[in-house]
């Protein structure tokens, strides 16, 4: 039997494609939170998220580890977390209200439902713009030259579409995860 | 015995320099550009002293001032790492006609051992295999004769170029005007001279080192190979010690043809010979390394005792979008201890990786009593290395240490791409403890108020990348 009902946050985080939700409860003594696996009982433990010296503790029931966790100043609800030894795993996290919202056709996050933006993958310098608003490019199309580290470096879209906006121009500095390119649907 | 040093670099190198100075009782001096005024390596040294901006060819790459300071400070040797000025004859001939000492080979050894093809032309004079070649620059009609007479494929390489760069592959004659144009442009600008030479591309090949150490009587002696074959864009990433697969009686004449090579050039100082071998442990010369280089600790920690050493080059490159380069402030460190575990870095909580410098954030040195427990060792080194707020290359480890084909010593130097790619596409672990994570990240995130316009509450949970928006 779990926490009571009515203290409990339902989240959704989206990870490498996959989706896992995780209930979380606020008890007398600390968080209590179980990840939801299809068709059993979620079993809920106690937990913590700690801060250690720039890094992260989260500890569990039956195991702790150290992690690296940044939240993403650009995008709500995106996280970056590696663990010890592992490449770094973008998680979106999206809570009950969201889930609701976007379940009734509400308007979501812009990311989702409204152009997609490109950003820099890396921090460096733009060299060249190849694609202008209002140009149709095709998936793999060269976007931008980025100069990083004394190499260049060609941005390609994904996807087919329209190049809605282009947030930059030669000789700006960019950050990395800083918009690039916004594109519509083709 | 010398009474003080100018360390004339920066990162890791300069305060492994410090540290041995401190050992032995010399005093220390540390440059630093405006970029690295806060650098751990400025207060790895007793002085420090401020020469310039950020760009290399201001301030660590700037000769006359590094000698300038070095007399203002009353130091009485300059010691160049490796990298920057290195392998800079005409830097190593300042330093000496100030009368100070140059920690590294004579000026006169660089300037012969440097060029490529003078090396070569040295090596062939000796009896040491080299690379069938042009043994000369190469110009618009000469180039085809030479790359004929080698068998395509075969490399471009500036002659005096060094640390990996270049060098370009060519694998068809149609290409091969067009790519010496861009070889001898490329080579002019990085390098200030257009003198590019032949070789055939040898392939499968393993890039072999073999160390030597030669002291001012012209007594030079060699300290075995390191085997530094997993390499990307021409840059070592994993390197052994030593190399799993020369047998005793390759290792005696590698060794005997790098001691030749040095005693000839009249070698002083730490030096590496490195070499080519094919699949039949048959080697040829590539070139010398005047100089320290990036993985002598490798060696170090297996000259110990016997047994093997692996290092990995911790580089602020994501392995994962085609390393690229990643820059920032180090949110959060922790550094891997326990046995036989070493780590040379300027890295601590706070510094800040810039662009503007080798990305070389940290060397991650294991040894153990076989190769094996030494791959074993590195990957459980690696799972507790931690750097928050920059990607790096630690996680290509695990996937390193799960490779049949590492673990079998079964590489060459183009194999480190495919396993990448590989490493790559393995869907990752670890995807519940992750989204557990960031769901009570989130959580906590809400509850305070998530836009992240200030800084976080004193005892906040975690560290975000807050900035003002």
């Amino acid at each position: 039997m779990g926490p009571h009902l009515e203290a409990q946050v339902r989240y959704r985080v989206t990870v490498q494609g996959r989706s896992f939700d995780v209930i979380v409860v606020e008890s007398q003594d600390g968080l209590v939170a179980a990840l939801v696996s299809e068709g059993k009982e979620p079993a809920f433990e106690r937990v913590s998220l700690s801060s250690r010296g720039g890094l992260t503790v989260l500890s569990r029931e039956n195991a702790s580890e150290t992690l690296s966790l940044s939240g993403s100043p650009e995008e709500e609800g995106v996280y970056h977390v590696s663990q010890g030894g592992g490449r770094p795993l973008r998680c979106e996290v999206e809570d009950e209200r969201r889930l609701l919202a976007r379940a009734a056709g509400g308007a979501s996050r812009a990311a989702r439902t409204g152009p997609r933006v490109i950003r820099s993958i890396m921090p460096g310098i733009i060299v060249k713009v190849l694609a202008a608003p209002g140009a149709s490019v095709a998936a793999k199309d060269p976007l931008l030259i980025v100069e990083a580290m004394k190499m260049q470096n060609e941005i390609r879209c994904e996807e087919a579409g329209v190049i809605a906006k282009v947030h930059v121009q030669p000789g700006q500095s960019v950050a990395a995860g800083a918009p690039l390119v916004e594109l519509s649907p083709a | 015995m010398l009474k003080k040093v100018l360390i004339a670099n920066r990162g890791e190198i300069a305060i492994r320099v410090a540290r041995a100075c401190r050992e032995m009782g010399i005093a220390s001096v540390a440059v630093y550009s405006t970029a690295d005024r806060n650098a751990l390596h400025v207060r790895a040294a007793d002085e420090a002293h401020e020469i310039g901006p950020p760009e290399p060819r201001s301030s660590y790459l700037d000769g006359a001032k590094l000698v300038s300071v070095a007399k203002k400070t009353g130091a009485d040797a300059v010691h160049p790492g490796y990298g920057f000025l290195s392998e800079n004859a005409a830097f190593a001939k300042e330093v000496e006609e100030a009368g100070l000492t140059w920690i590294g080979p004579p000026s006169g050894a660089i300037a012969k051992l440097g060029n490529k093809l003078e090396a070569r032309k040295t090596a062939k004079a000796l009896g040491i295999p080299t690379i069938p070649g042009s043994d000369g620059p190469v110009e618009g009609d000469s180039v085809r004769a030479a790359a004929r007479a080698a068998g395509f494929p075969v490399m471009l390489k500036a002659a005096s170029g060094g640390g990996g760069k270049g060098i370009r592959t060519v694998r068809d004659e149609a290409d091969l005007v067009r790519e010496l144009e861009r070889a001898r442009g490329e080579a002019q600008s990085s390098f200030g001279s257009s003198a590019v030479f032949v070789e055939k591309s040898i392939f499968p090949a393993r890039h072999i080192e073999v160390q030597v150490l030669a002291d001012s009587r012209g007594n030079v002696v060699h300290l075995g190979e390191r085997e530094c074959s997993l390499q990307r864009r021409h840059q070592k990433i994993v390197e052994e010690s030593p190399s799993p697969v020369v047998t005793p009686e390759v290792r005696a004449r590698l060794g005997e043809c790098a001691v030749r090579l040095a005693k000839h050039a009249g070698y002083r100082s730490a030096g590496t010979v490195e070499f080519l071998v094919d699949a039949e442990l048959r080697f040829f010369l590539l070139e010398m390394n005047t100089r320290l280089q990036v993985e002598l600790s490798v060696k170090q920690e297996d000259v110990h005792a016997r047994g093997a050493a692996i290092e990995l080059r911790v580089t602020a490159e994501d392995p994962f979008q085609g390393f690229a380069p990643s820059a920032g402030t180090v949110r959060g460190l922790q550094l891997p201890g326990g046995a036989f575990t070493r780590v040379d870095t300027a890295l601590e909580a706070g510094a800040e990786v810039s662009l503007f410098y080798d990305p070389l954030l940290a060397k991650l040195i294991v040894w153990a009593e076989t190769r094996e427990r030494a791959i074993d060792r590195l990957a459980r080194a690696a799972a507790e290395f931690q750097v928050g707020g920059v990607r790096t290359t630690l996680p290509l480890v695990a996937h390193l240490a799960r490779d049949p084909d590492f673990r079998a010593a079964k590489f060459h130097t183009t194999w480190l791409d495919g396993f990448v790619a590989r490493a790559a596409a393995e869907a990752p672990g670890g995807l519940e403890t992750a989204a557990l994570a960031a769901a009570l990240a989130a959580h906590a995130d809400s509850k305070r108020g998530s836009a992240p316009a200030s800084a976080p509450a004193a005892g906040s949970s975690w560290a975000h990348t807050w900035r003002p928006r």
